[in-house]
């Protein structure tokens, strides 16, 4: 099947594969590691060790179905940890630069999703400082459901 | 005929206010231990505004009293300060009767 959830999580495993080499500042020091990579939403807040940045959240954020096919949105939003303001923003931008290449060189991810154009990408103009946050939107082509003849 | 004034006894209250055996206790301020109160660290989320929300981020605030004769220079709007080992964005600051309120906030994660 082709529908959205599935693509969701196929995206997850295909971006946990492009940023595994990573290595980002979290909010404790010497402590850097590749980014979480998560669908939806983060898990809730807790107290443990494990800090939320930086992360790659994938969401399923809206569809569209018309009589020649239905496109999903999904939003790839990308969270990087830096008290330096010159570093912070750009770990920000090389994952999502690397995302968006890594798609597009693709543009099918596990022989099924394909991806659209255009792309659009955002990095906020206010920051919640140490933290960056950039936001992909991408487009993609999910299954389209067809009218079965019914006897009634 | 010499006459002491409010000023005069809120001055010379700053003392008492500032002893360490009293209300004041050291913190760490920008690397130097200056005594301190420090006003209860409140979290809540970073804005009501959604455009504003981060995933992941929440804000922190705390406010802090000093005597202004322990700073060289006042802390100013969006001046980073580090407050016992954790760094702050300075919100707002005020200075009456020699001391210092300084609302600093943090983006946590």
């Amino acid at each position: 099947m082709i529908t959205p959830v599935i693509l969701i999580d196929e995206l997850k495993t295909f971006i946990e594969e492009v940023v595994q080499n990573y290595r980002l500042e979290t909010n404790q020091q010497n402590n850097v590691k590749p980014p979480q990579v998560v669908t939806g939403y983060l898990p809730p807040k807790n107290s443990g060790p494990d800090p939320d940045f930086p992360f790659v959240i994938v969401r399923l954020a809206e569809g569209v179905d018309k009589e020649e096919g239905a496109t999903v949105t999904v939003k790839i939003i990308v969270g990087a940890y830096s008290e330096d303001s010159q570093q912070g923003w750009r770990d920000a931008a090389n994952m999502i630069q690397r995302i968006w290449q890594e798609l597009f060189k693709r543009r099918v991810i596990a022989r099924k999703f394909r991806v659209e154009y255009p792309m659009k990408f955002e990095i906020p103009e206010e920051q919640p400082y140490p933290h960056w946050i950039g936001v992909m939107t991408t487009v993609w082509t999910v299954a389209h459901p067809v009218m079965e003849e019914v006897d009634l | 005929m010499f006459m002491v004034t409010f000023k005069d006894f809120i001055t010379r209250d700053l003392v008492t206010f500032f002893n360490l055996n009293e209300f004041a206790e050291l913190h760490n301020i920008d690397g130097r231990e200056v005594p301190a109160i420090v006003d209860s660290d409140i979290l809540k989320i970073r804005s009501d505004n959604r455009y504003e929300r981060f995933d992941g981020v929440y804000k922190g605030e705390v406010t802090v009293y000093v005597r202004a004769s322990d700073f060289v220079n006042r802390p100013v709007f969006g001046q980073h300060l580090r407050l016992d080992g954790k760094l702050y964005l300075v919100v707002e600051c005020n200075e009456v009767s020699g001391v210092l309120e300084i609302v600093l906030g943090a983006n946590e994660s």
